[in-house]
């Protein structure tokens, strides 16, 4: 990376550092398309806790996380031509990359049995707080748990197992004796039901 | 098949969430109408806002990322179409961690970030998807080696792909995918059973002067056949004692017409 500024550099530091809102993340992402590594930079400083934060609920680990979110942004590095600021938001794109990786790493069994280990003695050791306490309460956070308490038990049950314990639907049939048919009426009428409170944000 | 909606769209929530089998995941991209396509991309980002819970990762993880990224060449924008075929070497090999990240199949978001990319509905669909089936582990091991892999997201990416879609007997499905352009076809199976002990599954190219093995195999998500598919040629694929036949020995249970 170099360091010497150039004219053109100054100017494209600053919307960024004046908005850091989610438009700024879509330049950070084009102009990272472009080879940017000062842009990837900025991107990654307002992502890596929600990436890292996504990553570490799914695989629990925190080495086998730290792993993942490192494959996560070089493969949105990699990948950053494709991004269609016009299809989307980064942020989601980016949400979307982690938890494709994630769930492919908890997918692999000695994951798997590292997690549910892990998830065992956290049960069992620690009731509740652990997590909380590392966790930054979000007002993205707190919507996205109010939204989740809206939804039916069924429903908000079904979901989590799929998205944030990375169970295929097959999986999630099984862990709660529910045909299978069920289990998808239970996803797909539970994420509509999502969308209708959360909005359509991009 | 029409294009009202179909039985597979049903998955959009499930594949949004990633809660698909390879298999699955794979039918859906390729199957699914445009309106369920785009119902699991939005959908996606519904889930997407779910991940609100922020974690500071270690600082460590900046350095090693950033330094990462600055010896990591970044890809074209539309590699399914530009990357030469089988034999093209993936770049990313000479970092060891970058290696392991690449050798990765590319995951959902990607393949949906890559259909975005793509004009054309289905094919474009299956395109973004040869990742996915590369990610199936039926598929790595019949097909053996990463050129195998490429060379069928190769196949399912060109332009002039075609593809027919085949019931099976024991209600299974086969997709048959081809290029006339690239002389290459591939079966991709959603629910083929393994073949009967003692026994193999074999392709075939079938045309005016007989049938020509393209190559055996068990029971997979998908097969890319050996040899060159000429003009006009039928594909169809035989139960055979293992080891498989220099002929037929038994009636097809698939043929399809290129």
């Amino acid at each position: 990376m170099t360091a010497i500024a150039e004219p053109r550099a100054a100017a494209r530091w600053r919307p960024a550092i004046l908005g850091r809102v989610e438009t700024s993340l879509e330049q950070c992402l084009v102009r990272a398309a472009d080879g940017d590594e000062r842009a990837f930079a900025e991107l990654y400083d307002a992502t890596a806790a929600r990436v890292f934060g996504l990553v570490l609920r799914i695989l629990v680990d925190r080495a086998q996380s730290e792993e993942v979110a490192q494959e996560v942004y070089l493969e949105a590095w990699r990948q950053a031509k494709r991004f269609d600021p016009s299809r989307g938001a980064a942020m989601s794109w980016l949400l979307q990359i982690a938890h494709a990786r994630a769930v492919d790493r908890v997918r692999s069994s000695q994951s798997q049995r590292d997690r549910d280990e892990r998830i065992g003695v956290r049960d069992t050791a620690v009731p509740v707080d652990e997590v909380a306490e590392q966790v930054e309460i979000s007002l993205d956070a707190a919507r996205a748990r109010r939204a989740l308490g809206e939804l039916s038990d069924a429903h908000r049950e079904a979901i989590e197992l799929a998205y944030f314990e990375g169970l295929t639907q097959s999986e999630i049939a099984e862990r709660l004796g529910a045909p299978l048919g069920t289990v998808k009426t239970r996803l797909r009428d539970g994420m509509e039901r999502l969308r209708g409170i959360l909005g359509v944000t991009t | 098949m029409t294009d009202e909606s179909r039985p597979v769209d049903e998955l959009a929530a499930a594949y949004a969430l990633d809660a698909l089998e390879p298999a699955e995941r794979a039918r859906f991209e390729a199957e699914a109408s445009p309106e369920a396509l785009e119902e699991a991309r939005q959908l996606a980002d519904t889930a997407a806002l779910l991940a609100a819970d922020e974690v500071a990762p270690p600082p460590s993880l900046r350095a090693s990322v950033l330094d990462a990224i600055a010896r990591e060449p970044q890809r074209d924008e539309a590699p399914p179409l530009t990357r030469p075929t089988a034999s093209a070497p993936h770049r990313d090999t000479d970092e060891p961690r970058a290696h392991v990240a690449a050798a990765r199949p590319p995951g959902a978001a990607e393949r949906r970030a890559r259909a975005r990319w793509r004009p054309a509905r289905v094919l474009g669909a299956i395109a973004a998807g040869s990742a996915l089936l590369l990610g199936g582990v039926a598929i790595g091991s019949q097909l053996g080696g990463e050129s195998q892999q490429e060379a069928l997201g190769a196949l399912v990416a060109a332009p002039d792909a075609e593809r027919s879609e085949v019931e099976l007997a024991d209600g299974g499905i086969a997709t048959v995918v081809w290029s006339p352009a690239r002389e290459q076809s591939a079966i991709l199976f959603d629910g083929l059973p393994p073949a009967p002990e003692g026994a193999t599954y074999q392709a075939w190219f079938i045309d005016g002067s007989g049938a020509r093995s393209a190559g055996v195999f068990e029971a997979s998500s998908a097969f890319l056949l050996e040899g060159e598919l000429s003009a006009g040629a039928a594909i169809g694929v035989t139960v055979e004692p293992a080891g498989g036949s220099e002929a037929p020995t038994s009636d097809p249970i698939l043929v399809v017409e290129t």
